[in-house]
């Protein structure tokens, strides 16, 4: 860019806020910069003479503002250092892949046995959520209680999924708000 | 049938750049459109417009003079390439089509007044 000639152009013109410009300077692609600016000098200069210096600067940054925007906005200059080495990876991949075809059989079995451990895992995660949303659309879900009972045998215990309809009067205790008897007939009570 | 991508202010921009003809650059391109449509255009929209179009292939420029008036800065104009003609006589012919498709009586509910 030409700066000595804009200068004797220059005498007692007025020129754009120099934050302003070097901010543009800054961030516009290289390739536009130039007769972006121009562009932007030219409106500003016509702006001094219509509204005054102060609006025309005003209106200088907002144009500079509007103008920070992808497709204007420069190529980020890091050429010489890579975030991420895509040669070393694409090469891991590649050997990788050789290395399925080589043995076969055991990338077969492998691949397999892995598929199908990741199957297992999600329909498990998928039935115990199931499960554990059990009733979780009532609004006072932790506090539902289902009254079940523990059979002792000696050596064992078994757990029955309901009991007798006769148990229904328990729900009358202190602390229970209220209670019903479920369609099995087993009562349920709530705290 | 090919596909022309043309977003709505591109077509303004290309449009405009063909009324210029050969005086088509940033300042020009802002002020004609301001002038015909009435509406203010952003120095950003605009310029991000014509990269667009430039990366497209629809226009392409060729760098101008330095002038006064521009503190030295060079202008670059902007041509419509053949590429350009045809995406918008082919969006012309769209919109033709569609109005051709509009039943009549729809229009003149639109024109109160005329029958």
């Amino acid at each position: 860019m030409n700066r000595s000639k804009a200068d004797i152009g220059m005498k007692n013109r007025s020129t754009p806020p120099r934050i302003a410009m070097r901010f543009f300077r800054w961030y516009c692609d290289p390739r536009l910069a130039d007769h972006i600016e121009g562009d932007l000098i030219e409106v500003y200069l016509g702006r001094v003479k219509k509204d005054g210096q102060r609006t025309a600067d005003w209106r200088f940054l907002i144009d500079v503002l509007m103008l920070f925007r992808p497709g204007i906005i420069g190529p980020i200059a890091v050429t010489h250092f890579e975030l991420i080495n895509t040669n070393m990876i694409r090469n891991y991949v590649v050997v990788a892949f050789r290395n399925l075809v080589r043995h076969k059989l055991f990338a077969t079995i492998n691949i397999m046995g892995l598929s199908l451990g990741v199957t297992v895992c999600v329909l498990i995660t998928l039935f115990v959520t199931h499960e554990m949303s059990y009733d979780s659309f009532h609004e006072n879900e932790a506090r539902i209680f289902k009254m079940r009972a523990e059979i002792n045998y000696g050596r064992q215990i078994i757990y029955t999924p309901s009991m007798s309809p006769a148990f229904g009067p328990y729900w009358q205790m202190p602390l229970v708000r209220s209670g019903i008897l479920s369609a099995s007939g087993s009562p349920d009570v709530s705290w | 049938m090919k596909k022309y991508q043309l977003g709505e202010f591109e077509e303004l921009v290309i449009l405009t750049i063909a009324i210029l003809h050969n005086r088509a650059y940033g300042v020009s391109i802002k002020n004609e459109i301001e002038s015909r449509l009435a509406r203010s255009v952003s120095m950003g929209a605009m310029h991000a417009a014509l990269v667009r179009l430039e990366e497209k292939g629809y226009i392409k420029s060729v760098d101008g003079e330095a002038t006064e008036e521009r503190l030295g800065r060079p202008r670059k104009y902007f041509q419509i390439t053949a590429l350009g003609k045809k995406a918008i006589a082919y969006s012309k012919s769209i919109r033709d089509e569609l109005w051709k498709a509009i039943p009549r009586i729809v229009l003149e509910v639109m024109t109160p007044g005329k029958g």
